[in-house]
């Protein structure tokens, strides 16, 4: 009987904490020093889940390096002493549409800051004109719609490198 | 009186000495066993939730109220921000974590080198553990500490301390068994320093030892190719980028599925380098 007693215990500390969830309070994902800019005409397919990125290997044409090479190209520089890392997270759907943008941004300690408008702007536009996503096709041949994300790494106004 | 004094004394620092262990293991153990339910209510139920879902966080708030001083729960609460581009409450949650173990720096550095390209945060967080652990080697994540010094230094472009780095990495992974030890990526990314600071025998050398441990290598070739035409040995350079060309269509290549590593090797650079030496 005695040999019981720990089990017991841990079992109702177990039922206790599963009751608990509700009551807890947390910060749901996309909190923070974000921003949402919203497309009218965006859409995620209905009824597919949002799958993320990292489930495929292919995500922009071909590969990566496109996407990088474009924002390289069309990025004009701004001499300004800003440093950090400026993240632009976004759904892609099923067509290869991307839309519901949610904006972070942390200076060079990670710290919670706020770039000027004019680099965050570009960056926003030209991740918008990126139109060669390839959507996400799982095993059993269903096409669904991803998160993804760039993080560009700015320093001084330039963008040094980017992620993923 | 005094004679009471000194029994109360007495009595007082008897009970420190013999009560005090008794406490404090007492302690340890309840610790010990919050710890372990913890652990158990995360495996049962947190990841068996969706890590980027509303449910996954509620479960690991109500892992880490069990078990507050539970420094890999943090952990896992935070990793999801990272796959996320969400550094700050990413740093927020391993915060705490590094707080209570200072062997999650390790996870905090590798993920700053490879996921944010935070290269000086990751140097701050893995020289600090190596100054914590002095009497071991470390391996955050099962990668030798003074390799990834070594890396974020060459991607700082700061390659005579990359090199120093690579090197402590080369003995430490050597010291006991042997060169056959070293992890091949540590040649590679020598050879790559070697080859960004303009020693291309130097290079060589390197690509040539990350192909004898892994001999499918696309990257070590292609650079092999590279370095080859700086030397303007142009007629070596083809069949080395057809043999890079091969084994990376057979995903013989150095890639991770989160973010690109250092020195990514793309197709499209292969082609073009193709397009130059072999009329493909």
């Amino acid at each position: 009987m005695m040999k019981k007693i720990p089990t017991v215990l841990l079992l109702l500390l177990y039922v206790c904490l599963m009751n608990a969830q509700a009551v807890v309070r947390t910060d749901s994902l996309g909190a923070g020093q974000a921003y949402i800019s919203e497309s009218d005409t965006f859409k995620t397919c209905e009824n597919q889940p949002v799958h993320q990125y990292y489930h495929q290997d292919k995500r922009y044409g071909d590969e990566m390096c496109f996407v990088k090479k474009y924002i390289k190209d069309h990025y004009k520089p701004i001499e300004i002493n800003e440093s950090g890392f400026l993240t632009i997270r976004f759904i892609v759907n099923c067509e290869g549409k991307i839309g519901n943008f949610i904006v972070y941004q942390v200076d060079d300690k990670l710290n919670p800051c706020q770039f000027s408008k004019t680099i965050t702007d570009q960056l926003m536009k030209l991740t918008q004109e990126l139109q060669n996503w390839s959507p996400m096709t799982l095993a059993d041949g269903r096409v669904v719609n991803y998160r993804a994300f760039l993080t560009f790494k700015i320093k001084n106004g330039y963008v040094e490198r980017m992620v993923p | 009186m005094a004679m009471l004094k000194e029994w109360c004394r007495s009595g007082l620092w008897a009970f420190c000495i013999f009560c005090t262990p008794s406490v404090l293991a007492a302690q340890m153990s309840a610790e010990r066993v919050l710890r372990d339910s913890a652990e158990k209510y995360t495996e049962e139920v947190a990841f068996k939730l969706y890590q980027h879902s509303f449910e996954y966080q509620v479960a690991m708030d109500s892992a880490l109220r069990i078990s507050p001083n539970w420094a890999a729960g943090y952990r896992h609460k935070a990793r999801p921000y990272l796959f996320s581009g969400d550094y700050a409450n990413f740093m927020k949650y391993m915060q705490p974590a590094v707080e209570n173990d200072y062997m999650e720096l390790g996870y905090r550095g590798w993920c700053r080198l490879y996921f944010i390209k935070d290269y000086e945060g990751a140097i701050a967080d893995l020289e600090l553990l190596d100054k914590k652990t002095v009497d071991f080697d470390d391996f955050p994540m099962s990668e030798n500490l003074f390799y990834l010094t070594g890396l974020a230094k060459k991607e700082m472009g700061n390659f005579a301390d990359a090199l120093v780095d690579f090197n402590k990495s080369v003995a430490s992974q050597s010291k006991n068994k042997g060169e056959e030890w070293v992890e091949s990526h540590t040649w590679f990314y020598r050879g790559v320093t070697y080859f960004e600071m303009g020693e291309y025998e130097k290079a060589l050398e390197d690509f040539y030892r990350t192909l004898k441990y892994d001999a499918n290598s696309s990257d070590a070739l292609f650079y092999m190719a590279l370095t080859f035409e700086k030397l303007h040995r142009t007629s070596d350079i083809c069949p080395l980028l057809r043999n890079s060309f091969e084994k990376f269509n057979k995903g013989f290549v150095h890639k991770d599925g989160l973010a690109d590593v250092p020195n990514q090797l793309y197709l499209s650079d292969l082609e073009a380098k193709m397009k130059q030496y072999c009329d493909y």
